[in-house]
């Protein structure tokens, strides 16, 4: 695995100006890890981008050089919080590490090849993108190729089939399937108007259940307001 | 169409929608999604026009993923009617949308297709939505 550079600038933690380092271009951290206090830090924006859209991905081994520190320190990337709309991350957890003790995490699985399941008309389905795997951070891959060729309708491939580099080992207890090729679907049915109108009756469960057994749904609402007005007046 | 099989009030209050969704805001199932860019509410009929119009491109193939549900009954007063008299009839089912939501995902077709299926759907809804793919969630 590649190691990257990011340098950073010191930063007084909390949410006090946060807004403004953002504005500036600058992406606010926080580098925590063991033998050492949270530090808050903030990171060019395009050196960040520069740094996830490697092919280490959000994987990569950073040599993190803080301003006013003399030495450069290793940290891989922990957790980040993006803006849901426009995709900027807001937000990056940096992670020191130990480049001799392993590590967890999520490696994702790039599926390749047309499975013949799918040549035959089935649907291909992805229910795991990505995996934890367990590995010293020089070990781990970018990603984890999956080849689905063989794979035909009603077959499925699981955690146990995959074959890891060396050194790399699956951290999750169960074997969960990764591809399975489903039947082709039925024709769609159309759809049925709900009975009783544009929104059908649904029965309504809790206080307003006694209300709901004098009168029938639909015409529950005027009864029930009527009454209610009745007791007002009363 | 959606509706809720049970409830445990007939009608609500109509409430006001504010602040960014918090959930449901990635993609977690498809490799392509449709996510809404404004608020609003959109109703189960709108839901069912969407998912009907996916499914007639996508034909047999691909899949397609629903991201919410139209929980919240939306009345009407009957027309000519004068006011007062209590709260109308539940007319229709709907559910209150917020930036950020992702309403629909595609899995197993090619980006062509699944982008066209999902301009369809964008076209039939009351919310202003953009098309946002895996790569853009950084593998979120």
């Amino acid at each position: 695995m590649e190691r990257l550079k990011l340098s950073a600038e010191p930063r007084e933690t909390g949410k006090k100006g946060l807004g403004a380092l953002r504005r500036k271009g600058l992406v606010p951290a926080i580098v925590y890890g063991r033998g050492m206090d949270p530090q808050g830090i903030s990171l060019n924006s395009r050196e960040l981008g520069r740094t996830l859209g490697s092919s280490a991905g959000m994987n990569a081994v950073i040599e993190l050089q803080v301003a006013a520190q003399a030495a450069p320190m290793l940290v891989m990337m922990k957790d980040y919080q993006i803006d849901v709309l426009k995709h900027n991350i807001t937000h990056m957890d940096l992670l020191k590490i130990d480049i001799t003790q392993k590590v967890t995490v999520k490696v994702p699985i790039h599926v390749i090849g047309k499975a013949v399941g799918v040549v035959n008309g089935g649907i291909m389905e992805i229910t795991l993108r990505e995996i934890e795997v367990k590995s010293l951070p020089t070990n781990i891959p970018s990603f984890i190729e999956v080849d689905v060729t063989p794979l035909d309708i009603g077959n499925n491939l699981h955690l146990s089939d995959l074959t890891l580099p060396e050194g790399v080992e699956v951290d999750m207890e169960t074997n969960l399937t990764i591809v399975s090729i489903a039947a082709p679907r039925e024709e769609e049915a159309a759809p049925v108007a709900a009975e009783g109108g544009v929104a059908g009756a649904v029965p309504v469960v809790g206080k307003e259940e006694k209300a709901e057994g004098e009168a029938k749904p639909a015409e529950a609402g005027k009864g029930k307001a009527e009454g209610g007005k009745a007791e007002k007046k009363g | 169409m959606l509706q809720p099989a049970r409830t445990k009030f007939r009608k609500t209050h109509k409430g006001r929608n504010r602040g960014m969704a918090t959930r449901g805001c990635f993609l977690n199932f498809g490799e392509f999604g449709l996510q809404a860019l404004t608020r609003g509410t959109v109703t189960a009929r709108q839901i069912e026009a969407c998912r009907l119009s996916m499914a007639r491109l996508l034909k047999k193939g691909g899949k397609v993923f629903v991201r919410f549900f139209p929980d919240k009954p939306i009345t009407k007063k009957p027309l000519e009617t004068r006011q007062g008299k209590g709260k109308g009839p539940v007319e229709a089912w709907g559910a209150v949308i917020k930036p950020g939501r992702v309403l629909f995902e595609i899995g197993g077709v090619e980006e062509v297709l699944a982008k066209e299926a999902l301009k369809l759907a964008s076209d039939k809804l009351s919310v202003r939505s953009q098309i946002v793919s895996r790569e853009k969630f950084r593998g979120a």
